[in-house]
């Protein structure tokens, strides 16, 4: 073992190779986009009008060349004359001279110091963090309008001092987002790489982080320069500036005193402004976009699922519950003499879905029961399957889209997949509970323990008999009156409080049958075995009949009298829990057994 | 709460004080002669220049003059204003209530249509209302409020005669307190409704990103096994949740309406602050522009600590802490 092999390990040219493939895939992305291409579209006018304002306008903008107040659409005035006689759409157009420069050169400031202070806040990290943050929230706390009037009543409101004045107040936004993408890209490997071969922080923050961090930088200073025009025009109405420089914002201020007579000399110049920080707020809003995709709040619809479901099953000339006929069930009795009741059926159950256009088989045709008063496990590893199990019966799917959904469940002879609407919520309601892994994040932080169990009664009681009713389901699960659990907040729990509390929130449904998908995975293993407890308690004292969902063998052994293992969406095999583990026939169960710490299959490693 | 509270006022006060210390230094760089600069374009007599020596220790080292300027402002002294022939700190304390009526009802109204816009954009199901709801917000953030503020004069005041145009009640009208209350209602539609235009597009914006990130929570998940009704969801679960960044961000929103105020002011000849302001510039009367900024900081610096405590309060996390 040498020390030196860590050092030379890493490649030690860190990722260098310009790809432009991203750039190019985020290019066709934000343009598949109206909104960019209308707001490119816009920006394009603008640049076109300041650059050439002088070949184009046809009239000079401080020229009086008619009589005064023309409407639009006058003989040689096509936006026709404000106060004096001036030609309105010369002066718009010299007026975007005056908004893209200080647009683009203040924010453009801005931006440079934002990037530059964010840089040196997020790679040092430490005091040096927090002091910049201090002075970016001092900069954030009063308005660049307000600061620039104050310079301008101090130093003379020339156009250089706008900008600067705008550079220097605009950066905090910058220097928030730039911090924050270094601070998740500096955990990445290969800018640890280039720590590691010895690169010196300012080479490793120009060459590797900053154009990784650069995307949603681009958006920001589109942003900025929009609200950098804005702030020109305000200053501009106040009468900060030249007269005779002719900007959007003196405009509007002239065409104040004449409202009533020529509201176009008003209409104008504000469409000008409207218009051109549009632009970049589409081009903005088109690119952000494309770096973030928007995930619209999709419902899985479960009706127009079902619905092609029962035709299938109708074609093949089935009925839509599960029969106890089925083969694997059939077995089950035949192998279950004391004529066990079957509480939970579930016959070729298929649910697979698309994500990211890439097919997911997740449940590809699994069949089982749970009888009444039995805890049945099902085992595998992440990502086979098993967890979809549970959700697909609890109808809680996340926003997917489903590809496949076939088979049939049914619950105490209640079709469990058919249904819809208000009638599945009762019968789910009334049937299904589920306890998840991460109780913290499965309970709400700014509710009371008591209040979100007391939602579970689905509004049949209050009051103080709903309370009297909570505080019976804590103490069911060891959780007694002292500790006054109901008032506390979820924060305020321990790991194995806030499990219990989850369990007694199941509870309160009266489920006929409790899914715990990785009830202990989330906590400390010396919690884990007393929240074991209390499930088996459950169980056996109370006959709650559990499906429990597990990639933990030990778990499983601990608790389940029967267990199905999951593989890659099917089940490879079936069996009392004792003899799973005396004579495990399939060769993933073997592996799986293998892996469990401390435990020796019969086969194989013994010998 | 109470180590919240303490570490949101030791961060205040620094702040306060270096905004107080950059103006100072702003007035120090000043071209022209410091007593000018202080007291602005006026033909004060010299017993007066003197006096301003004296009080802002002119002659002493800059620490001092610093030390004395703090000192004046902690005292509530912000000197005096020629051109109003007044107290700067009377002169603008006579023309805040009507200022911050008007922006604190912009702020009320603005944040409660963006919560609103927010909230169900954010939980939208449906491509095209999302959509819409976007562009409408992009556009709100692209109008200038004086701008619309002259629209709604043009068409509401002047063409449909809705509305006043201008000022904060009618001249001449005398009646009783419910009359008057109505009157001043009237007059402050339109400058209303421009200011929360710009606070409505950006509390929408925040909330409705908040709003999609609390709905991909698991405890989401958990109030659908419960069977809670979807609209309950959202009011009970969704709403607070996602309405906590808000709250930070209205103590931004402040600062941002204290500055679009002064803007929306000038078109309605409103008598606040913003009227003060300009006419201070016209005039040069540094003195009153540097109280009236100087008052504006404390306003933010305050108000963003009051949003913060509320956070705090809102967020049983901290206020259990």
């Amino acid at each position: 073992m040498t020390t030196t092999s860590t050092t030379n390990v890493p490649a030690v040219t860190p990722h260098r190779t310009k790809t432009p493939r991203p750039t190019l895939e985020l290019l066709k992305r934000a343009y598949r986009n109206p909104l960019t291409i209308i707001g490119t579209v816009l920006l394009a006018v603008l640049v076109l009008t300041a650059l050439f304002a002088g070949v184009l306008a046809p009239y000079k903008p401080t020229e009086i060349a008619g009589f005064p107040l023309l409407p639009p659409f006058s003989e040689g005035f096509i936006l026709g004359t404000d106060n004096l006689g001036r030609d309105t759409l010369s002066r718009v157009m010299f007026g975007s001279q005056m908004s893209l420069a200080v647009g683009v050169f203040g924010a453009g400031m801005g931006i440079l110091i934002g990037i530059l202070i964010g840089s040196l806040a997020g790679y040092f990290g430490g005091w040096v963090d927090t002091l910049l943050m201090r002075i970016a929230e001092l900069f954030q706390i009063i308005p660049a309008l307000i600061i620039a009037l104050v310079a301008a009543a101090l130093f003379g409101g020339s156009m250089q001092l706008v900008i600067l004045v705008i550079g220097l107040t605009f950066w905090p936004d910058t220097a928030r987002i730039v911090r924050a993408q270094i601070l998740t890209l500096k955990e990445r490997h290969f800018v640890e790489a280039a720590k590691v071969a010895g690169f010196k922080p300012r080479r490793i923050i120009l060459s590797d982080i900053l154009p990784n961090a650069l995307p949603p930088v681009i958006v920001q200073a589109a942003l900025l320069v929009g609200w950098a025009i804005l702030v020109e025009a305000g200053l501009s109405f106040l009468g900060v500036g030249d007269v005779n420089v002719p900007t959007w914002g003196q405009m509007l201020s002239s065409a104040q005193v004449s409202l009533s007579q020529s509201p176009w000399l008003s209409i104008i110049p504000g469409l000008a402004v409207v218009l051109s920080v549009l632009g970049f707020n589409f081009v903005a809003d088109g690119f952000n976009n494309a770096l973030n995709p928007r995930r619209l709040a999709v419902e899985v619809d479960y009706r127009k699922l079902n619905a092609a479901r029962v035709k299938k099953l109708q074609a093949a000339g089935e009925g839509v519950a599960a029969e106890v006929q089925s083969v694997e069930s059939q077995l089950a009795h035949a192998t279950d003499e004391t004529a066990a009741e079957p509480l939970l059926i579930v016959d070729d159950l298929v649910f697979n879905f698309t994500v990211g256009g890439r097919e997911v088989q997740a449940v590809n045709g699994v069949s089982f029961h749970v009888n009444r008063g039995e805890c049945v496990g099902i085992v595998g590893e992440s990502g086979s399957g098993k967890s979809t199990i549970g959700r697909v019966l609890a109808q809680l799917l996340p926003p997917v889209e489903v590809s496949r959904f076939e088979g049939r469940a049914s619950l105490d002879d209640e079709d469990l997949l058919g249904l819809s609407g208000r009638k599945a919520d009762r019968v789910r309601r009334d049937g299904i509970s589920m306890v998840f892994q991460d109780p913290m994040s499965h309970l709400n932080p700014t509710m009371k323990i008591g209040a979100q169990i007391e939602e579970a009664f689905g509004g049949t009681i209050s009051g103080a008999e709903a309370r009297e009713r909570i505080d019976e389901l804590l103490e069911r699960v060891d959780l007694p009156r002292s500790l006054k659990i109901a008032d506390r907040y979820p924060h305020q729990l321990s790991g194995g409080q806030r499990q219990r509390a989850m369990i007694a929130l199941a509870l309160a449904m009266k489920p006929k049958l409790l899914i715990a998908d990785e009830p202990t995975t989330a906590l400390d293993a010396s919690v884990q075995a007393s929240v074991v407890e209390t499930l088996l308690k459950l169980h056996h004292e109370e006959g709650l009949s559990i499906l429990l969902i597990s990639h933990d063998f030990g778990l499983i052994a601990n608790m389940a009298e029967r267990v199905y293992v999951m593989r890659q969406g099917k089940f490879v095999e079936s069996a009392d829990v004792i003899d799973l583990f005396d004579n495990p026939q399939h060769e993933y169960t073997k592996s799986l057994l293998a892996a469990v710490p401390g435990f020796k299959a019969n086969e194989g490693s013994e010998a | 709460m109470l180590r919240f509270t303490i570490s949101r006022l030791a961060i205040a006060i620094p702040l306060l004080l270096s905004i107080i210390l950059i103006l100072f230094f702003m007035l120090k760089a000043a071209p022209g002669d410091p007593v000018s600069v202080i007291i602005g374009n006026f033909p004060a007599p010299d017993e007066y220049r003197q006096q301003i020596v004296e009080r802002y220790n002119l002659d002493d080292p800059l620490w001092v003059q610093f030390w004395a300027y703090l000192g004046n402002l902690i005292t509530g002294d912000f000197g005096y204003s020629f051109a109003n022939s007044a107290n700067v700190l009377d002169v603008i304390l006579s023309r805040l209530p009507a200022t911050l009526l008007l922006v604190v009802l912009g702020i009320v109204f603005g944040s409660a249509l963006g919560i609103v816009v927010g909230l169900v954009s954010g939980r939208t199901t449906k491509r095209g209302l999302d959509n819409g709801l976007n562009i409408f917000v992009l556009i709100a953030f692209a109008i200038p409020s004086f701008w619309l503020a002259q629209l709604l004069v043009m068409f509401f005041a002047l063409q449909l005669g809705w509305f006043p145009t201008s000022g904060l009640n009618t001249a001449g009208v005398s009646a009783g307190a419910w009359e008057t209350a109505w009157n001043m209602a009237w007059h402050l539609v339109l400058p209303v409704t421009a200011l929360a235009l710009v606070d409505f597009a950006a509390i929408a914006r925040i909330m409705r990103s908040s709003t999609a990130e609390v709905a991909t929570q698991d405890y989401i998940v958990t109030a659908q096994l419960k069977r809670v009704r979807p609209w309950r969801i959202t009011s009970r679960h969704i709403f607070r949740n996602a309405s906590l960044p808000v709250v930070t961000v209205i103590g931004y929103r402040f600062g941002q309406a204290l500055a679009g105020v002064l803007l929306v002011e000038k078109v309605f000849g409103y008598p606040g602050m913003g009227q003060l302001l300009e006419q201070s510039i016209i005039k040069r009367d540094n003195q009153t522009i540097l109280g009236i900024v100087v008052l504006v900081a404390v306003m933010v610096v305050v108000i963003n600590l009051l949003t913060d405590l509320l956070y705090g309060f809102l967020d049983p996390r901290i206020r259990r802490a």
